[in-house]
């Protein structure tokens, strides 16, 4: 079979072609049908993928802003209108606010410091991280203790370290916290610093430093591997370590009254 | 779409309309599904007609849409092709005219059964290249291929309806084979 056969074949064979009923207007109007619902089903897609993405990408925000300025509830200058009435608050800010003046002398690199009062204390489960969905906005007051967070932002990112003081009269922290090493150390001066430290396989996540003074008052720092105060801010090591905390929990010119 | 631009694609679907039917019929051996896929043709060249009519070759772009608008179809599963298993009686065509029955049933023949049994695609490069007359560069093009694909598909497509061509009854294919 020739190549001219096919071509003849081809053309003989729509020789009885049934008649063209074709009408282009009513294609027309059938394609214009087309697009009006593409453009409908385009704008109710386009729709609902903001509002998906819109709630996935909120709380990230949210939390990521919250990261960023750690000391977003901050009362470094606080104003008459601002000042806190509570006595254990207005004492947790005041000394807090001094370990916050003695920081840089500690950890020279830290920038942004500011301190964050009454946030939950996450010592309890010192291995995981809390997020900020299932922390607690207060902390429970206790006769005679006050607990704050001091945060700043290193070379890694911001983070925190936790201050608790318990008066003689108030419920002193367990001073090893649960920690795989726990020594105590005597001071000249009578006082006693306990330290104790949490790893997870060689990596140190929690570091807990008290100093336990004459007068039975407790002087407890901690510093994590992650940002305290939101969860966030895993990194390998704590920012500050057993030694800085010890400085400064022992620091002579910071009076805890 | 402006009343120009909508006139314009008017003239262009009614003048063109028959022609992509016809090659439609090549591609898929059946009138009406033909008649569809111009349909569906038109419009898909109706919703782009902004950026077509300017195109140099539109007949070219129209053919390259109907051929995809054809393997489109031909992938879908419920489009799949009928499986005939009975023996339809035969009946006598008083209007068939015994001087022209021959080469047109030949024809028909050529077309239900042997063009039928050619693999999609060396189908449409034959209807492209002995129908339409285009060049092997015009159906590279209208295929999106290469021309050396094009001239293998082709040689491959003649192989295989000459062999389907062979299979036909003997009176049939005593007058193709040449």
């Amino acid at each position: 079979m020739s190549e001219q056969d096919i071509r003849e074949g081809m053309r003989v064979a729509v020789w009885d072609e049934p008649p063209l009923d074709f009408d282009p207007d009513q294609l027309i109007a059938k394609a214009e049908k087309v697009r009006s619902r593409r453009r409908a089903l385009v704008s109710v897609g386009v729709g609902t993928a903001l509002v998906v993405v819109s709630a996935f990408a909120l709380p990230t925000f949210l939390i990521r802003s919250n990261s960023d300025n750690p000391g977003v509830n901050v009362a470094k200058a606080p104003t008459s209108s601002a000042e806190p009435t509570d006595p254990d608050t207005r004492r947790s800010r005041r000394l807090s606010q001094r370990v916050a003046d003695r920081l840089p002398h500690v950890l020279p690199s830290a920038r942004g410091i500011s301190v964050v009062p009454e946030r939950p204390s996450i010592f309890d489960k010192p291995n995981a991280p809390t997020t900020k969905q299932n922390a607690p906005t207060t902390q429970p007051k206790a006769n005679g203790k006050v607990t704050a967070y001091i945060g700043f932002e290193d070379g890694i990112g911001p983070t925190a370290i936790q201050l608790v003081v318990a008066d003689s009269t108030g419920r002193a922290p367990d001073v090893c916290a649960g920690g795989q090493l726990c020594q105590q150390e005597d001071q000249p001066d009578g006082t006693k610093v306990v330290i104790s430290e949490v790893r997870e396989g060689s990596e140190l996540t929690t570091v807990a430093v008290t100093h336990i003074r004459k007068d039975g008052m407790t002087v407890t720092l901690y510093s994590f591997s992650h940002n305290p105060t939101n969860g966030s801010g895993l990194r390998q090591t704590v920012p500050i370590g057993p030694d800085g905390l010890r400085q400064l929990a022992t620091d002579p010119l910071i009076t805890w009254d | 779409m402006r009343k120009a631009d909508e006139q314009g694609f008017r003239e262009f679907a009614t003048s063109h309309a028959a022609a992509l039917r016809r090659t439609a019929y090549l591609f898929c051996g059946d009138w009406h599904t033909a008649e569809d896929l111009m349909q569906a043709s038109l419009m898909k060249m109706y919703l782009a007609w902004r950026r077509v009519h300017g195109m140099d070759n539109v007949n070219a772009y129209a053919r390259k849409v109907l051929l995809r608008t054809w393997l489109d179809e031909k992938r879908r599963p419920w489009r799949r092709a009928e499986q005939h298993d009975g023996e339809l009686p035969d009946h006598a065509d008083a209007t068939a005219d015994p001087d022209l029955t021959s080469s047109r049933l030949w024809a028909r023949e050529l077309v239900h059964t042997a063009l039928l049994q050619v693999p999609p695609r060396q189908r449409a490069v034959l209807v492209l290249r002995y129908f339409e007359d285009l060049s092997v560069a015009e159906v590279a093009v209208a295929m999106g291929c290469s021309e050396g694909t094009v001239k293998s598909q082709t040689a491959r497509g003649l192989a295989a309806l000459r062999a389907a061509v062979e299979k036909l009854d003997s009176s049939t294919a005593g007058r193709v084979a040449s």
